[in-house]
């Protein structure tokens, strides 16, 4: 179990950090996902954690992602600050480029990681799911509890998105 | 799919997956303490259910033996009068003669006088 945590970490984290903007908020994500499959699944097979670990994790973003909307749905009722509305939008930017990252194509991962945090949440999923981890439709069906046509909905949708935002540096290299 | 979108995808997942690599020491060194953190905490929650559930059957099995001990006792206890009654009806049922239960003042006195000789 440990062996399979130490290989799923690093990129549920980054999964995590798209969600939430936040590092804290993610490693607190990532956390609660592993304490959940190592706590009830530890005693199935060893090819089920996968699928197991990719459900729970989606399960706890999605989690967070309700309570911070209704977090900030009071918030906003209580107060006029405008910038409360959006939590993407106050979180703190971890996506800071160096000068050296904003030449030639590393600029680019700087771009591509606002782009996917940009994203509505479920798009976003589909789309990671199916690129950084390289899921199948049906896979990334069953972690993220729908059915096999949201999924392909979701993930043309995301494509669309990020196609348009990332055209004129994607035709400039 | 076009080619575009096909280049797109393959361009974003390199650099997702390069990314995953330049994660800074710290958020790694945390995600290590948090997987430590997680498989102690499981470990140590499946150890107290167990022990939690051993500790509840120990107490009902101590609980049902008081209860069978008590039961034990007072059947015993309530089985006496039934001896009792036993007697009676065997007593009731010998074949003594009215006068035999007159006369057993004297009997008792008769047997009274050879005692004392």
């Amino acid at each position: 179990m440990d062996d399979f945590l130490k290989g799923v970490e690093k990129r549920a984290f980054k999964m995590a950090l798209f969600a939430t903007s936040n590092t804290e908020e993610a490693l607190d994500i990532v956390q609660d996902a592993m304490t959940r499959l190592v706590k009830k699944y530890a005693d199935r097979n060893a090819d089920e954690w996968g699928p197991l670990f990719h459900r729970i994790l989606q399960s706890v973003i999605r989690d967070w992602y309700r309570k911070q909307k209704v977090r900030n749905r009071w918030q906003m009722f209580w107060s006029t600050d405008e910038s409360l509305e959006n939590p993407v939008d106050t979180a703190t930017d971890t996506y800071t480029a160096t000068p050296d990252q904003q030449l030639g194509n590393e600029y680019a991962i700087v771009e591509i990681n606002q782009a996917l945090s940009d994203l509505p949440l479920r798009q976003q999923q589909a789309f990671l799911l199916r690129t950084m981890e390289g899921l199948d439709t049906k896979s990334t069906a069953n972690a993220m509890q729908c059915s096999q046509s949201s999924v392909k909905t979701h993930y043309s949708r995301a494509l669309s998105t990020l196609r348009h935002k990332l055209e004129t540096h994607y035709e400039s290299h | 799919m076009d080619t575009n979108d096909k280049k797109l995808i393959t361009n974003i997942t390199k650099k997702l997956t390069d990314s995953i690599d330049d994660i800074d020491s710290v958020s790694v060194a945390r995600l290590q303490a948090a997987r430590k953190s997680a498989l102690e905490y499981a470990t140590m929650s499946k150890k107290n259910h167990f022990f939690q559930n051993n500790r509840m059957l120990f107490a009902t099995s101590s609980a049902l033996a008081t209860v069978f001990v008590v039961v034990i006792i007072v059947f015993s206890m309530n089985s006496q009068p039934e001896l009792n009654i036993m007697e009676d009806l065997t007593l009731l049922s010998e074949k003594e003669t009215f006068e035999f239960y007159e006369e057993m003042d004297f009997y008792q006195w008769l047997e009274a006088s050879e005692t004392h000789g």
